[in-house]
């Protein structure tokens, strides 16, 4: 929803630069227009989804504007699961997704994370208290294994190991390493349009001033 | 083979030379006699400044690290535009194939072993093709026909 938001504003912001420039003929238009707009903005960009981990129940809550949680749905633990995986295309960026396995096996979220070792300390201490599976899905590269890793100082010590095997091995980062990389892309080419956009109104200002 | 790193120009259209220089004098014209006043001719004005600067100062070109093992292709106006780093060892065969936007155009696609193709350049089988040979030349990697 937020990017239904974020795209609303551009006829927004347009349409408020022309109810400011335009004269009194055609001001009506923008006038009447620019309000829905903005309210389905404020509406939008104020969703957000927040995935809440406690006890043996992972709940997915909708809140606007961090008011009034929401219960969208509630599943037990024991039929979700997370998931390492790469992104294929960027070197040192890892997906983290929760999937669950009521009926079929669907994909609730899918979140790009930074470096391993982060992504794995946070899928390890989101699994900590409620024996989350969590899977790895980078060492193998498409296949899916149970995630192999050092067992941090938790509390709940005792379920972490029941959950993790016994054959611990550090990873060392990059063992995945992309076939290429992309890095801009071909929209870059407009980045002079603003700047002499802002010169030909300078220049045209200015020569009206003299 | 050689440890050094070649480059390779991928030259431009004389004609977009050309053109380039003309609109710059055009557009410095426009600011020499005075600009308008309207909002959509300096609108224009300024979109005609971008692609001006697009032709006088794109530049694109391939880089061959055989040390690192990577064959880049930047394109850049002055500020980096967009950057490929392709592992050489994962590539498999340069081709030459139509363009699926333009009719007339050719494409030039790095095939991957992986299944995958990226493409580096477009323009006429001939000026494509000079550099599909020059790039497997310097790769030893083959060309194949499409």
């Amino acid at each position: 929803m937020i990017w239904f938001g974020l795209i609303s504003l551009v006829p927004l912001s347009a349409m408020i630069f022309m109810l400011l420039t335009s004269g009194p003929a055609k001001e009506w238009v923008y006038a009447w227009a620019s309000p829905p707009l903005a309210l389905f903005a404020l509406w939008a960009l104020g969703i957000r989804d927040r995935f809440v981990f406690v006890g043996h129940e992972v709940l997915h809550q909708q809140t606007w504007w961090r008011l009034s949680p929401k219960l969208i749905s509630r599943w037990p633990a024991s039929n979700c699961s997370l998931t390492i995986s790469p992104v294929t295309q960027v070197e040192g960026k890892y997906w983290l997704s929760l999937n669950t396995t009521e009926g079929s096996q669907t994909e609730v979220f899918k979140e790009c994370l930074g470096p391993l070792q982060a992504s794995r300390d946070l899928a390890l201490s989101l699994a900590a208290g409620n024996g989350l599976a969590v899977y790895d899905q980078f060492s193998q590269y498409p296949e899916k294994v149970p995630l192999k890793a050092k067992v941090p100082q938790f509390e709940a010590q005792e379920i972490l190991q029941a959950a993790i095997p016994e054959s611990i091995k550090p990873l060392s980062t990059g063992q995945f390493q992309p076939d290429f990389q992309i890095s801009g892309t071909r929209v870059r080419l407009i980045w002079p349009l603003p700047v002499f956009l802002a010169l030909a109104m300078f220049l045209a200002w200015y020569g009206g001033a003299i | 083979m050689t440890q050094a790193i070649q480059t390779l120009r991928i030259k431009k259209h004389f004609a977009e030379k050309i053109l380039g220089v003309l609109l710059m004098l055009l557009l410095l014209a426009q600011v020499w006699f005075g600009m308008p006043a309207e909002t959509h001719l300096i609108f224009a004005w300024a979109l005609m400044a971008t692609l001006c600067w697009h032709m006088l100062f794109n530049r694109q070109y391939l880089i061959l690290d055989q040390g690192r093992n990577r064959l880049s292709h930047i394109n850049s106006s002055l500020y980096p535009v967009r950057r490929q780093d392709i592992k050489l060892s994962s590539i498999s065969a340069f081709t030459v194939s139509r363009s699926r936007m333009q009719r007339g155009r050719y494409t030039l696609y790095v095939v991957l072993k992986a299944d995958a193709q990226l493409d580096i350049t477009s323009g006429s089988l001939r000026q494509v093709e000079e550099i599909a040979q020059q790039l497997s030349k310097m790769t030893g990697l083959p060309l194949e026909q499409d």
